[in-house]
């Protein structure tokens, strides 16, 4: 796939994002929070959901789960963030983790562990933009993401069974 | 009305809670909304098809292919290409070539990005921006405080867009303010946004200018509707080149003049020079 978006352009206005999704007083404390990552989240998904509408209709005729989220890892990531994803482990039952090193809405912030608490706030629009990009392929699933030292991230997806 | 859910869900503007499915590219729409008829699908983009036609004639994005292709046209390779594809810039579209036109027999691949992948190098970007302006209605009342959000996000994106850009374009400085204006319609649009907005209506001081986009990558299948109607919604753009002209020194005043979204033809920007910033040293480093 084609890059998607200049990426620092991208990159920056992600950045505006996060900083919206908590604005207008949506309150503080773990309350706001969450309420801010379900924005994010909501907003992704959508978003999601429009890209995969865009991709050409025969690239999406995957026979197996397993090609639709390797379709995820390397086209959807590299038409997004420019590279693809360091690692993909299953248990072949629905839960699928990408592992990306690099991850590069991460990148810009202090290695380590000293912004642990922000960093989900960075993760949950990409983890909409999975939910979503699944939803329209076809396939329901949650994907939560996990953070232990910057910019590593993980990213967990669990197919729902019908 | 039936609608058919065969394309991309419009960012969700028309109402935030409503999914609208894009109408068919090809239906003609009274409300003005010119925009979905322009974008033709299936598009020639993969890089292993075929490649660009060279059927711009006026557009400056193909003008260099022009000798390269020369004038030999053939009927077989017209017909490929009838499928109009608007370029990027908006100039001729390809079906508007006289009947008779002749394209080479043999295109060679073409380096350039195709015409129809210029246009999905903005598409994420154009869904984000407007699962963001949906949020910020949702957030704010009323639409001025929305449009000062925009310009607010813009200016913080644009003062650090700037020096990304000034390490990638390799520009010098600027001795004023027309080469100014020449490096963001020539190089800082077409470099982040894909397209080239041309200059006009320059101010007899030589302070102001407008800078005309013919198609605004930001608005792709986005229709205001009625009760938001002083939206500015590409004000992003606008906070973006005040805060990146801020971080070279030039204040200026940056607004939308038309806004195609608004039914105008086009989308003007205008932009006046106010005065230039000087570095304030500290207290008592004279």
């Amino acid at each position: 796939m084609p890059a998607m978006a200049d990426e620092t352009l991208f990159q920056l206005l992600h950045t505006q994002v996060v900083a919206a999704a908590y604005g207008a007083g949506r309150g503080s404390g773990d309350e706001g929070l969450r309420a801010g990552l379900t924005v994010l989240e909501g907003m992704g998904f959508r978003v999601g959901q429009g890209l995969a509408e865009r991709l050409p209709q025969g690239a999406l005729a995957f026979r197996e789960e397993l090609d639709t989220i390797k379709f995820l890892c390397r086209d959807l990531w590299g038409a997004v963030f420019g590279k693809q994803t360091d690692n993909l482990r299953t248990n072949h039952q629905g839960t699928y983790i990408l592992q990306d090193n690099n991850f590069p809405f991460l990148t810009q912030m202090a290695w380590g562990q000293q912004y642990l608490e922000e960093a989900p706030k960075f993760l949950a629009f990409t983890c909409g933009l999975l939910r979503g990009t699944l939803s329209s392929l076809g396939i329901e699933s949650s994907v939560t993401a996990s953070v232990t030292s910057l910019p590593a991230c993980k990213f967990q997806v669990v197919i729902q069974k019908a | 009305k039936s609608f058919v859910f065969c394309g991309l869900p419009r960012p969700l503007f028309v109402s935030p809670n409503v999914f609208f499915p894009l109408r068919q590219s090809g239906l003609s729409d009274s409300s003005g909304v010119a925009q979905l008829g322009r974008i033709k699908r299936p598009r020639l983009h993969s890089n292993s098809g075929p490649p660009a036609p060279p059927s711009c004639r006026v557009c400056p994005y193909l003008r260099s292919e022009r000798s390269f292709y020369g004038d030999f046209w053939s009927e077989r390779t017209a017909a490929l290409f009838r499928e109009a594809v608007v370029c990027p810039e908006g100039l001729i579209p390809f079906s508007a070539a006289p009947l008779g036109a002749r394209l080479p027999l043999a295109l060679p691949p073409c380096s350039r990005p195709l015409p129809g992948s210029q246009r999905e190098s903005s598409e994420l970007f154009t869904l984000t921006y407007g699962a963001l302006v949906t949020q910020l209605c949702k957030d704010y009342e009323n639409d001025e405080d929305v449009n000062k959000q925009l310009d607010k996000m813009g200016y913080n994106i644009g003062v650090r867009l700037i020096e990304d850009f000034l390490a990638r374009s390799n520009v010098g400085r600027c001795h004023d303010f027309r080469e100014t204006a020449d490096v963001i319609a020539k190089v800082a649009f077409k470099m982040y946004l894909g397209i080239t907005p041309s200059i006009t209506n320059w101010s007899p001081a030589g302070d102001e200018f407008s800078l005309i986009l013919e198609n605004n990558p930001l608005v792709d299948f986005v229709e205001l509707p009625d009760n938001h109607s002083s939206l500015i919604y590409s004000n992003l753009l606008c906070g973006v080149l005040r805060g990146a002209l801020e971080m070279v020194q030039m204040a200026v005043d940056v607004k939308f003049v038309q806004d195609t979204l608004k039914g105008d033809g086009v989308t003007e920007i205008r932009m006046r020079f106010i005065k230039r910033i000087e570095d304030n040293l500290p207290a008592g480093e004279e």
